[in-house]
């Protein structure tokens, strides 16, 4: 049989497994509850809890761009291990708290937080724009993926759109029928199909390529500038400023990405803090993933790729002998991947929509109808992402971009409201809008930045100024005093 | 903070350790950041065949798994359930 069809099979085979897994995983549970679908009634157990966390790390950026990282940039890859192994350690610390305060006041996402503590309207809306660009920002990459990885491995024969379109289409509807558990059990098959693929693929590129991880690093040390595997020197991908820039926004910006923040509402501070616990483990799972790309060096000719995240198809296709079912593993690993993060985002989306954007704009609104906004928001968010992926759009692409990088801006706000008494709804406001633009600016408009800093780090130190600054200097209302003790307190 | 004497009821008596979990946390993304980075920084001495850069990112990690279980078991290692 061809490769390609024995390919088709697999990953058809896998995706049937998804989506009755995504479908049954909402079964006996109440359709028309926004608690449910948002949190799922707050009680997620822990082994469906640790696949969820882990499978959003395990996006198609791992899968594609950790070896396309290791590959071209070298040492800079390294700062994926880092990001994934400092991410969820705050959560540990505020997760407990933010369950506590949720379970007391009915709170489903971060804005409703936001909006308790700073009773402002405007501030939820701010925050949940900015999350549903970001979101779509990301899932238009996890489709893009999803596309990438049905042409290449059925040889061109099923087209971009229709790839996309079937394995992202199941996502939607089983996220619509089983909201936050369809997501979360059909990650815990996906982590598991995507962790056995990279590895052993990992394993057997590295010995079969190089006969072994040192004689790997030898080779990467002949065929590179001696600085490809430090940070900072002159043949270096990335400086030392930018390297760690990058990291420490990272660890403060990780749990700020609403569909996570609102994980610590699907379940208990035992749970929380077990599975904090475990990620460290995730990031060490990345390690064979990063050698995927190190592999590569001296193996496959740079100018062979259009981009580096074509160094693991290119493996595929040109190094493993086109066999069928090696195509068909690793079609489901990879459809995997991508597929873990595009459920969890969607429905984190959903919930931004129906809850941060329409219900303050729209107060009032029964449950039904709120959980109707949500389904809809579903399909709407779906179709903007499936269309820029598949058909792009540059102007767009630019404020996604900004949107993305801005999600790190919700920090000081978050943060402040759990721990600092002091603040006041005008310095959250003013201090999230300077930080996003400060961000914007240099993320995307000016030519060099500041020390070489990343740009989320200046919106952050912008931010922080404007947020604490104003908060000091004008006095608090009683209001803002109120909640401030009783946040903080609980 | 977290460990102030209003939350102790809800928490039962339970030990808990909020200010030292986040000096660690500072500690750990401290030594994965540069200038102390740089002690790690650099090719040779290859460990299991991995470039010291690395394997210091990964030996971090690997202490940093041990110090969370060990937090955990200080804060909840005497509750039944």
């Amino acid at each position: 049989m061809e490769p390609w069809v024995v390919a088709i099979v697999a990953m058809t085979v896998y995706l049937v497994f998804a989506f009755a897994l995504g479908l049954l995983a909402g079964r006996g549970r109440s359709f028309f509850s926004v608690s449910e679908y948002a949190v799922a009634d707050r009680g997620l157990g822990l082994f469906v809890m640790w696949f969820l966390m882990g499978g959003t790390i395990f996006s198609a950026f791992a899968f594609l761009g950790g070896p396309g990282w290791a590959y071209s940039k070298g040492a800079a890859a390294f700062y994926i291990l880092a990001y994934a192994a400092l991410g969820l350690l705050p959560w540990y610390i505020i997760g407990p708290k933010v369950a506590r305060l949720g379970a007391r006041h009915n709170y489903f996402t971060m804005g409703d937080l936001l909006a308790d503590r700073y009773q402002s309207r405007v501030l939820v809306v701010i925050v949940g724009v900015v999350s549903v660009l970001a979101f779509i920002q990301y899932l238009t990459l996890q489709i893009k993926g999803i596309a990438y990885v049905f042409n290449v491995l059925t040889e061109g024969h099923i087209p971009i759109w229709l790839g996309a379109l079937i394995a992202y289409g199941i996502v939607v509807i089983y996220v619509i029928t089983s909201g936050v558990r369809g997501a979360a059990w059909s990650d815990v098959l996906q982590a598991i199909l995507m962790l056995v693929v990279a590895w052993v693929l990992s394993a057997y590129l590295v010995s079969h390529l190089h006969g072994g991880i040192g004689p790997m690093f030898e080779s990467v040390a002949r065929e590179k500038p001696s600085d490809f595997l430090i940070i900072g020197g002159a043949g270096s991908a990335m400086s030392a400023a930018a390297y760690s820039s990058a990291i420490v926004v990272s660890m403060i910006g990780f749990m700020m990405w609403p569909h996570l923040f609102t994980k610590s509402y699907t379940t208990s501070e035992r749970r929380i803090k077990l599975t904090v616990m475990a990620y460290p483990l995730f990031a060490l799972f990345l390690v064979p993933v990063l050698f995927i790309g190190f592999a590569a060096i001296g193996v496959v000719p740079p100018d062979a790729l259009d981009s580096s995240d074509q160094v693991l198809p290119y493996l595929i296709t040109h190094e493993l002998g086109g066999s069928g079912l090696i195509y068909g593993l690793i079609g489901a690993g990879a459809l995997a991947a991508a597929m873990s993060s595009a459920d969890a985002i969607t429905h984190g989306a959903s919930v931004s929509v129906g809850r941060d954007v329409v219900a303050p704009l729209k107060p009032n609104m029964m449950d039904r109808t709120q959980l109707l906004v949500m389904r809809v928001a579903v399909v709407l968010v779906g179709a903007a992402a499936y269309y820029l992926a598949i058909f792009g759009a540059q102007g767009l692409i630019q404020l996604l971009l900004g949107a993305y990088g801005a999600i790190v801006q919700f920090a000081p706000s978050v943060y402040g409201a759990l721990f600092w008494r002091r603040g006041t709804r005008l310095g959250a406001v003013c201090g999230l809008l300077v930080g996003v633009g400060v961000n914007f600016y240099f993320q995307l408009l000016a030519d060099a930045k500041p020390f070489d800093l990343h740009a989320g780090l200046l919106g952050l130190i912008a931010n922080i100024v404007v947020f604490v600054g104003l908060s000091l200097l004008i006095r608090p209302s009683d209001e803002d005093a109120a909640h401030g003790a009783r946040f903080v307190n609980s | 903070m977290a460990e102030s004497e209003g939350t102790t009821g809800d928490l039962g008596g339970r030990r808990v350790a909020t200010r030292a979990f986040v000096l660690f946390i500072i500690a750990i993304a401290l030594v994965m950041i540069f200038p102390i980075y740089g002690l790690g920084n650099r090719v040779e001495p290859y460990v299991f065949g991995i470039p010291f850069s690395m394997f210091w990112v990964v030996f971090w990690i690997i202490v940093e798994f041990f110090a969370v279980i060990a937090f955990f078991l200080y804060e909840h290692g005497g509750e039944t359930k």
